[in-house]
């Protein structure tokens, strides 16, 4: 079970910034290079109650693009990220070891995974779901870097959600070696806190953030 | 002097850096945005369209733009 008080970091050059007062449950779907980076900063940033879904082992390959550590290789991927981020910052997070299968969701909902099949399935139990407050979408290719902030029950946002939520086909495959570089997938991770926080503290969302190296596309 | 009718597309790849390209619009009225990526030499397979309005909005190939507009041409990134 996660804890239920923010761990125990000292965060006075940033609580003023955020308070981890305002955070809410987040359940973060896909422990690859940008969601491994995403559960570990909300876990810095004082977010006391985290779920992470996935499935996977961490492979060699992850190692240089996310946050785990070589002597990691093999492990269960969310197995691996509780270990750090408990090491860190104290937080035990909920480890949910398998594929996201369209399970009830509720809180505030991260998915970094790696196909739009997934998101479809996500998006089902998220639609209109007055029990999850954002699901925030994150997508990469090489140095491109783009991330959704939706509101489930606005109409605007769903509409514009869905006419970007094609089938895998539809989409770019992630290819083996432009699939992204951590100084990139870091943005999305950065992109994923901000969009959480101004969410919680502001109650405004971006909808759509898009940048290409350091560039922001409109 | 008339204003120039002219809409700008900006492609953006997966690396490197933005190109932009701009299609002179001939008649008059609105032209759909397929008119102007077809004038671009810009398919818009495997793409997102999308035009400040004054936000982003998404588009499709039917849809229709304004002289002055531009067209954001972006890849379908479904990584993480």
């Amino acid at each position: 079970m996660p804890s239920s008080e923010p761990s125990d970091l000292n965060r006075s050059q940033q609580d003023a910034i955020f308070d981890p007062g305002n955070a809410r449950p987040v359940t973060l779907i896909g422990a690859g290079s940008v969601g491994s980076m995403a559960a570990g900063w909300l876990a810095d940033i004082g977010v006391s109650d985290l779920a992470v879904w996935d499935a996977d082992d961490v492979a060699s390959h992850n190692v240089p693009m996310s946050r785990y550590e070589p002597e990691q290789i093999a492990r269960k991927k969310v197995s691996a990220l509780a270990e750090l981020i408990a090491r860190k910052s104290g937080l035990t997070i909920a480890q949910v070891p398998r594929m996201y299968a369209g399970e009830p969701l509720r809180g505030s909902i991260v998915a970094c995974v790696d196909r739009m099949s997934a998101r479809q399935l996500i998006w089902k139990q998220v639609r209109k779901n007055p029990n999850v407050d954002i699901l925030v979408d994150t997508r990469i290719a090489a140095k491109y870097v783009e991330v959704w902030a939706i509101r489930p029950c606005d109409p605007d946002d769903i509409a514009e959600y869905e006419k970007n939520l094609p089938n895998d086909r539809d989409a770019l495959t992630p290819q083996c070696g432009i699939h992204g570089i951590i100084y990139s997938t870091a943005v999305a991770a950065s992109a994923v806190c901000d969009d959480l926080t101004e969410w919680w503290t502001t109650g405004t969302v971006r909808r759509r953030f898009a940048m290409l190296g350091l560039k922001q596309i409109h | 002097m008339a204003q120039k009718r002219q809409i700008h597309v900006v492609i953006v790849p997966t690396t490197g850096a933005p190109v932009t390209k701009t299609v002179d619009i001939a008649r008059t009225g609105k032209v759909s945005v397929e008119e102007v990526l077809a004038s671009a030499g810009v398919s818009s397979e495997k793409k997102s369209l999308s035009v400040l309005r004054p936000t982003s909005v998404t588009v499709g190939p039917d849809d229709t733009v304004n002289p002055g507009e531009t067209i954001t041409v972006t890849e379908r990134p479904q990584g993480s």
